[in-house]
């Protein structure tokens, strides 16, 4: 058996699985045989008692269970070892018990005291036993399954049996499910349920016409039991391709929450995810994207790329060195800010000044707090989208003042103005009770501007000018310490560094030898192999490879001897071999899975020796 | 928690026994019965005594007849008064069945004086053709067997024993029985060597095994006793108050078993040993916590089950037919791939 990531959504992947020469996508839905149910012919995987000869489907042979063992039949690809045979409310001890693998399959009985059986080596696919038991009690169902996913690494497929519906697939898959099968689709098919992806609904109350799936259009015969499972397979197949597009485009989350909205025993299991597993996730979200972060839920501040985002701000970033005055502005509906029409016009009063060096400008917004302006381009500062409704939620107050009271603690300014509309001002004045106002009704309004330039122009002028290139080199600066930590981000672009080109896509310049470049697109230094060596002397991000490897355009994880396992993907990484930097590129996979994993790139190289 | 014995004793430490009558028997009824062959009546005695003695220190895991045991040993005198009582029902039965919701057969719970008693007391009756008792196979002993049986004669002595299962993987895993299928064989031998009859119990679905298991495991289990076994009666699983079964139940891990999957044992039983006597009384049989199916048809399976009972005729199922019988069948296909216990219920069906 063979499986090969080939794209990333936080804990959801998609990739290829292969088995004696069959080759099936993941993630995937296996459809099990039962006798009076067609099997849909876009089945990939079947899982059956009895396998054909000659199938074009990877055919799975589940082997009964430790009461009943079933023989193996040659014509099956896979075999499932047999249920452990004792359910989820046993205690422990009834768990440790009975034969867990066959072949490259392992069976994990699944408990509600969460113990989980040491994984045979040889496994490259681990089923989840009792998972429809654990499903019915939320926070037990999340902890276990990232407590699972956590044990059996990047490597191994994950296989949650008898709970898919096309309303929970895409949590499934975002929570690291690879395969699910159809017996729910089947169940509730005999139930008399048509599955949607918004929820079920009870055969009698379906009018005619709303479904037109292949096994509803222009009969609509409810009562036949046939036709329900019918439509609830075409569901499921139909969700099966959304969750697959949704994980190659890194929009999966949304996905996710637009079917949970309908369920409240999803939505709290996608919130205890999101509220109690930040470092699960975490280190499974790239640090930049191309998609924009959809922000529509009141869960955002917990995502886990935004939750990353407050953390580096108050942990690693410190303000530019010359800024004395801070302004708080409010975010705009286009990013960067600086490209909207508002903030232009912010910065017009701020140019005006006479010394707009001196002036730090940080956005006040949600979910993110607090944007100083050099980070505006990062991800998801750079690209996200918020409803904006001038109402704000206690979960969000809470999240600004404390993320103002944390940013102020390490950074200190002599004074504070707060252009923001009312609402927001009032939350920080909560904080920050000497904050001058300059907003008039609204920020853009004439006496508002006015006001801001006149206050402006009355403190500034107190201190001694700061320079347009210092302020480039400031956000060069800044985004080196959001992306490498404080001290490392100022050691690569310290005070002898000069800025080439202008804002928003520029180089930093070293001895006339470039270091680094920063586009819009990435809204990250991406590193040229002087600028890695800064990396190497601080032994961060690093890679080591096998010496016999000279990789041109990827490095493949199988070539990893070793990695830092703090990589996250789109991290900048150093490639050594032989303790020297031989190349500097991007990770398109985590250091843990560098580690582990045979297939599949692990760095895209940017520059080699 | 090292083993399923002190998962039982632990949920059984909840229960809290009624006040019990130690001057009565537990139960006391007539019912239908078969004796060599012929339709006729027995008096069921249930004896109230301290119970089960593999049940106070272990314990089975469907097995909630402790609920009726007394907490202090029973006296003879209250036994004996027991067993008068019981005998003012008589009414000309051809069989006596004494039960104790333990082992008779066990000196500590009746000592072996008392055992003897009891029985003459019983074959005082004029008309009493045999008298059973029930007994664990590790109190079967030559020759208090023999001299129980010249104690009731020309009446015949039956002894049934609660095998369970043929499978030492189910004894053990599923039922925790405390004795093995081998401990089962040799207590066999012994009876069928003092000519006693021996009638043996077949339980239907234990906890932990799927629907489809547990007809295989019944009808496996009929397949290796049919040569040593007079009669078959197969006990479905009901739902005892503080048993693992209940503790499983609640938490919609087990469900009893179809009246359908009785059906199915009981025709691919009367295949496999045409000859043997079978039967099957369904405790508690269409409710929640007794075997059952939809609701809709369970009066007429439980009617014929009971008739097969007494015919030993499979024909008596032929046209039983209803909806859920697809469902059943349906799950029955479906366990193989659900991973989990697969519980359709009660009320809502399929």
């Amino acid at each position: 058996m063979r499986f090969e990531v080939k794209h990333r959504d936080t804990a959801a992947r998609s990739g290829i699985l292969q088995s004696n020469d069959k080759k099936v996508e993941t993630p995937n839905i296996i459809f099990v045989s039962a006798p009076g149910f067609d099997i849909p012919s876009a089945a990939k995987m079947v899982e059956t008692v009895l396998p054909e000869k000659d199938s074009d489907a990877l055919q799975i042979q589940p082997l009964g269970s430790i009461w009943k063992k079933i023989e193996k039949n040659e014509n099956a690809d896979l075999f499932i070892p047999p249920y452990p045979g004792y359910p989820a409310s046993m205690s422990t001890f009834f768990h440790k018990t009975g034969e867990h693998a066959e072949g490259e399959w392992f069976v994990v009985s699944g408990n509600t005291e969460g113990f989980i059986p040491e994984i045979s080596e040889k496994a490259r696919v681990v089923t989840l036993a009792n998972v429809f038991s654990l499903f019915q009690k939320s926070s037990v169902f999340v902890e276990n399954i990232v407590k699972l996913r956590e044990k059996i690494g990047y490597s191994r497929l994950l296989h949650l049996p008898m709970i898919a519906t096309p309303q929970n697939l895409a949590f499934l898959v975002y929570m690291g499910a690879d395969l699910v099968d159809s017996v729910s689709a089947v169940t509730a098919g005999l139930n008399g349920y048509l599955l949607f992806p918004e929820g079920a609904y009870y055969k009698d109350e379906v009018e005619k016409g709303i479904c037109l799936c292949p096994a509803c259009n222009g009969k609509w015969d409810y009562t036949s039991r046939e036709t329900l499972v019918q439509h609830n397979y075409n569901m499921l197949l139909k969700e099966l391709s959304l969750v697959r597009m949704a994980i190659k485009k890194g929009r999966l989350r949304e996905l996710v929450e637009t079917r949970a909205v309908s369920s409240p025993a999803l939505m709290e299991k996608l919130r205890i995810l999101h509220k109690n597993h930040y470092s699960f996730l975490e280190k499974r979200t790239p640090l930049t994207k191309t998609a924009t972060l959809i922000a529509t839920s009141r869960d955002a501040i917990y995502y886990p790329e935004v939750k990353r985002f407050r953390e580096r701000v108050l942990k690693w970033y410190r303000k530019p060195e010359g800024a004395r005055v801070l302004l708080l502005l409010p975010c705009s509906a286009r990013k960067p800010y600086s490209s909207s029409k508002s903030h232009r016009v912010f910065r017009d009063a701020l140019r005006s000044s006479g010394n707009p060096g001196v002036v730090h400008e940080v956005i006040v917004t949600s979910p993110l707090g607090l944007v100083p302006r050099e980070l505006e381009l990062v991800y998801p500062a750079g690209r996200y989208d918020i409803p904006v409704t001038n109402h704000w939620y206690e979960d969000e107050k809470r999240m600004i003042e404390e993320m103002i009271e944390g940013y102020l603690q390490r950074n200190r300014y002599d004074t504070v103005i707060s252009h923001l509309p009312e609402e927001l001002h009032e939350i920080v004045k909560g904080r920050i009770p000497d904050v001058v106002s300059t907003c008039v009704n609204h920020p853009t309004s004439h006496e508002s501007i006015d006001k801001l330039g006149d206050i402006l122009r009355e403190y500034v002028t107190k201190y001694a000018h700061v320079g347009s290139r210092a302020r480039l080199v400031g956000v060069a600066r800044c985004i080196a310490q959001y992306q490498f930590g404080e001290i490392l981000g100022s050691r690569l672009v310290s005070d002898e560094v000069s800025i080439v080109g202008s804002y928003p896509s520029f180089k930093v310049v070293k001895d006339g030898e470039q270091v680094a470049a920063i586009s819009r697109e990435r809204g990250l230094l991406s590193l040229t192999l002087k600028g890695g060596e800064t990396l190497v002397s601080a032994k961060k991000n690093m890679v080591f490879i096998d010496k016999d490897f000279q990789p041109k355009g990827s490095v493949l994880s199988v070539g990893v001897e070793s990695a830092d396992a703090n990589i996250i993907i789109e991290d900048e990484i150093v490639v050594l071999q032989d303790d020297e930097l031989y190349a500097v590129g991007v990770a398109r996979m985590n250091g843990e899975e560098m580690n582990e994993m045979k297939t599949g790139e692990a760095v895209r190289i940017r520059h080699h020796r | 928690m090292s083993d399923i014995g002190e998962f039982v004793q632990q949920i059984k430490k909840n229960s809290r026994r009624k006040n019990q009558n130690p001057n009565k028997p537990a139960g006391c009824w007539s019912e239908d019965d078969l004796i060599n062959g012929r339709k006729t009546k027995s008096l069921v005695v249930i004896l109230r005594t301290s119970g089960c003695r593999w049940s106070r220190y272990s314990g089975c895991t469907m097995c909630g007849y402790f609920n009726d045991s007394l907490e202090k040993p029973v006296e003879r005198g209250q036994l004996l008064a027991q067993m008068r009582y019981a005998l003012s029902l008589y009414k000309n039965e051809q069989g006596i069945k004494i039960f104790t919701s333990g082992s008779f057969l066990d000196g500590e719970e009746i000592p072996y004086d008392l055992q003897v008693d009891l029985l003459k007391q019983c074959v005082q009756k004029v008309g009493v053709k045999k008298v059973s008792v029930e007994s664990r196979p590790e109190f079967i002993k030559k020759e208090k067997i023999a001299n129980l049986r010249d104690v009731i004669e020309p009446a015949t002595l039956e002894v049934s024993i609660g095998l369970e299962s043929a499978d030492d993987k189910v004894l053990r895993g599923a039922v925790n029985k405390g004795f093995t299928f081998k401990d089962y064989e040799k207590a066999v031998d012994i009876l069928k060597k003092e000519g006693v009859l021996v009638k043996t119990y077949v339980l239907i679905k234990p906890p932990f095994l799927s629907e489809g298991d547990a007809i295989a495991d019944s009808v496996n289990t009929v397949k290796k006793i049919k040569e040593l076994t007079d009669t078959v009666s197969f006990n479905p699983v009901s739902v005892h108050r503080n048993t693992l079964v209940e503790y499983l139940w609640k938490r919609g891990e087990y469900r009893p078993p179809w009246l359908w999957s009785i059906v199915e044992i009981l025709k691919r039983s009367k295949e496999v040993a045409p000859d043997l006597e079978m039967k099957c009384d369904v405790t508690g049989g269409g409710t929640r916590r007794g075997a059952h199916n939809c609701r809709a048809c369970d009066a007429q399976v439980l009617d014929a089950i009971r008739r097969f009972s007494l015919e030993q005729d499979t024909g008596v199922f032929n046209g039983l037919e209803c909806q859920c019988k697809h469902t059943w069948k349906t799950s029955i296909d479906l366990e193989s791939f659900t991973y989990n216990p697969l519980v359709v219920e009660y009320e809502k069906g399929w």
